[in-house]
């Protein structure tokens, strides 16, 4: 993160040379026109700084503290140093909770992305009358409330009598799984989840990916064809190569939404069974507020943050630099 | 009639408030309050609320609303302040409890589910009524399973409100059908008759006992009918009991249990998503273990099966004689930075009187908060024949161990450690293994 402006600077010498020549307009050093921006900025700075910083400043602080249930009442509490952080460190439930993290992370990630961009070209094959169905199905998908959609999930997949167990016994390739308990098992549990999150995570990838191929340069494609690729090999190098910036940009974005993932792993299966679903959002959840825990379960938070500003970090990097080279 | 009833019992609390003692502040240095002859009893007057609102906070499927309001009419009357009553849902409420007693606004007076009262208690968040105790009890004998939660290192922080108890439901049609014409009075008796309706009901999605995985309120009957416990306080410290061998041998005979006269569906559910009544009143379950408020839920969602069809009785354990059961109930606190706390008394001593327990509380179809109350209900033979078997099996209960660090243990630890032993994910033994660890070390840290 910190090479950033670094790059932003290299970057300049190409993208930014016409911007660099405009002449300046006059400047007249008032005290007013110096005062103006941070008035008018004061007004949303204010509210970042009592709703976003104070609350970051306060949770790194109780991080270092023995901050319980108790203090809640009492006020009472006392520095620990760094004893939060060992205590973390050296619990195994940690260290699977971050890699599950990361490793499902990825994986819906991942998901949502090759189908988002894989429907995304779906639509720019379709007549203009399917594609607004399309549109329209995908926009309601994405405007249900994820605790909603977690209740309906919940009930699709009801062991006894959900519809899904009831379709899959149906195909009579599985046999009979209506009692199928999907949240009692670690791997069923996962994958359950993954659904959840990629299904409503697919509708605004699809949408921004077809928005940007729609504006595709049509020549481009027509010189290719012309040079002989197949539709494959156009796909992949030159439509492809072109939606990158919004790739990157999308790829960045649903890292920091599936990363912090709640409310669908909450409301499903609590973290369970026997925390095999609790990915360090809701393990951090279940110290500070099941266990009340809060100094622990800060400490939990921080390192979270700290591991998602390094991986951010990474592709807000390649985003900038992608985006100079536009 | 009632009211000369309530002129009389507060006439006498009042006066022998007055003869015991003056006011009391009830504070923190109040160690040895109603220990000696100096004990400083508080009394607890209507003060005077125009203009005031109190706010409480009612549990759903708690107190009727009938109740409530009589509450509150006495209240609004004697006192001339207004009370807003908010009801709450049971979901995550452990966690808005905490938060609302934090704030500097809180609820004056809240509903509190008997086993979680300690938590709130130990840290502090409730008022010590310790010199209000008596003035509270207004002569009555509090049952012990509402009171003993309530008391944390000697102090009382909550007034019992009701309690109840959970007892068989079953549907008296489907076991005549299946040959069964009387109540079982012993578990092989009941094995007996739920294998004929089991062989009577073959469908797969049928249940002849319902009884979900994640039910540990019932699951924890077998381990007591065992001998087992959840956890033991031995020299200062909570030793958690799972992995004992009774703890075990109910365990698997509940297992097993479950296995057999329960859906597979069932082994990983609650009793809300499907709710168990709705299940039964479908005709899926021939019974259930619930609490009394089930039957009037069962009417209700299928109006063909009338209350007569239904039975109930206190299930018998493999002990011989009937299953301890939880006492539920409720209990009601006031929190310590509520601005209103003489009105907040004055509401709680109402809801906590005889008057209010004899006769609202039983026609909710609860267990009173005092001996008393509950043996007068007995005696005066006005409970149905499906509340004696309520009033029965309370004589048998438990509680849930009384530390202020219990309630985080409930959900959704003790639902995800019977689910997976119901659901065969893990055996019993292993199971209480890693899950002892876990009470140990919350409840002893």
């Amino acid at each position: 993160m910190s090479t950033s402006p670094a790059t932003i600077v290299a970057g300049e010498g190409v993208a930014a040379a016409p911007r660099g020549r405009r002449p300046r307009p006059p400047r007249h050093f008032s005290k007013q026109s110096r005062f103006a921006p941070l008035w008018l900025l004061s007004p949303a700075g204010i509210v970042i700084l009592a709703l976003i910083v104070a609350p970051i400043v306060f949770l790194v602080y109780t991080s270092f503290t023995d901050y319980d249930r108790r203090t809640l009442f009492t006020g009472e509490y006392n520095g620990v140093g760094l004893q939060q952080y060992i205590d973390i460190f050296t619990d195994s439930q940690f260290w699977h909770s971050t890699i599950l993290t990361l490793l499902f992370t990825a994986a819906m990630v991942g998901g949502s992305l090759v189908i988002g961009i894989g429907v995304s070209h779906l639509m720019t094959k379709l007549g203009t009358a399917m594609r607004y169905v399309v549109t329209i199905v995908l926009i309601f998908a994405w405007g249900m409330p994820n605790v909603a959609s977690a209740q309906v999930w919940g009930w699709l997949f009801q062991p006894g009598y959900g519809v899904i167990n009831w379709m899959i016994t149906q195909l009579r390739v599985f046999g009979d799984q209506t009692d199928l308990s999907w949240w009692n098992s670690t791997p069923l549990a996962l994958i359950n989840i993954w659904m959840l999150v990629v299904w409503q995570a697919v509708p605004f990838i699809a949408l921004t990916t077809y928005a940007a191929q729609t504006q595709v340069d049509g020549s481009l494609i027509e010189a290719a064809r012309i040079d002989g690729a197949g539709e494959w090999r156009i796909y992949f190098s030159v439509i492809l190569n072109s939606l990158k910036p919004t790739i990157l940009l999308i790829t960045v974005l649903s890292i920091i939404w599936d990363f912090n993932v709640f409310n669908q792993i909450w409301l499903t299966t609590q973290g369970g069974p026997d925390n095999g679903t609790a990915t360090l959002g809701i393990w951090s959840y279940l110290v500070a507020f099941n266990q009340f825990k809060v100094g622990s379960g800060a400490a939990i938070a921080v390192v979270t943050t700290v591991m998602l500003m390094i991986i951010s970090g990474f592709y807000i990097r390649s985003l900038l630099r992608s985006g100079e080279d536009l | 009639m009632r009211t000369s009833r309530i002129v009389a019992v507060g006439a006498a609390g009042i006066a022998a408030a007055l003869a015991l003692s003056a006011c009391s502040s009830g504070g923190n240095g109040n160690n040895n309050a109603g220990g000696d002859n100096t004990s400083k009893a508080g009394t607890i007057e209507a003060p005077d609320g125009a203009g005031k609102t109190l706010t409480v906070w009612s549990m759903t499927g708690d107190l009727s609303d009938d109740t409530i309001a009589a509450i509150n009419k006495k209240f609004e009357a004697d006192t001339g302040a207004k009370v807003k009553v908010e009801t709450q849902q049971w979901k995550d409420i452990a966690t808005k409890i905490t938060t609302a007693l934090a704030t500097d606004t809180p609820p004056d007076v809240i509903d509190i589910g008997n086993t979680q009262v300690s938590t709130f208690a130990a840290s502090g968040g409730l008022a010590d009524l310790t010199a209000y105790k008596d003035a509270f009890a207004q002569g009555q004998t509090w049952l012990g399973g509402l009171a003993d939660p309530a008391m944390v290192d000697g102090k009382l922080y909550a007034v019992p409100s009701f309690g109840a108890t959970r007892t068989v439901i079953y549907n008296k049609k489907t076991w005549e059908a299946a040959g069964v014409t009387a109540a079982p009075t012993s578990y092989d008796e009941l094995k007996a008759a739920l294998d004929k309706v089991k062989a009577k009901n073959p469908a797969s999605d049928f249940s002849a006992f319902y009884l979900p995985g994640q039910y540990w309120y019932a699951g924890m009957q077998w381990i007591w009918d065992a001998g087992g416990d959840i956890a033991t306080q031995q020299d200062g410290k909570w030793v958690a009991g799972f992995s004992s061998s009774e703890a075990q041998a109910g365990l698997t005979e509940w297992k097993t249990f479950q296995n057999t006269y329960s859906s597979k569906a069932s082994q990983t559910l609650n009793t809300d998503k499907p709710d168990q009544d709705q299940v039964f009143a479908d005709g899926k379950a021939g019974a259930i273990i619930g609490n009394n408020w089930e039957i009037g839920a069962i009417t209700k969602a299928n109006p063909d099966i009338k209350t007569e069809d239904l039975g109930t009785f206190a299930m018998p354990g493999s002990s011989g004689k009937t299953q301890p059961v939880m006492l539920a109930g409720s209990d009601w606190g006031i929190a310590v930075k509520g601005q209103q706390q003489d009105l907040a008394r004055y509401w709680v001593k109402i809801a906590a009187s005889p008057d209010i327990q004899k006769n609202n509380v039983v026609s909710d179809g609860w267990i009173p908060n005092s001996t008393e109350a509950g043996q007068a209900a007995l005696d005066g033979g006005t409970l149905t024949e499906q509340q004696t078997a309520f009033f029965q099996a309370a004589q048998n209960s438990k509680a849930t161990p009384a530390s202020g660090n219990w309630a985080s243990l409930e959900d959704p630890g003790m639902k995800q450690f019977f689910q997976s032993i119901a659901s065969g994910a893990k055996s019993p033994a292993d199971a209480a293994k890693a899950w002892d660890d876990t009470v140990n070390s919350t409840l002893n840290q």
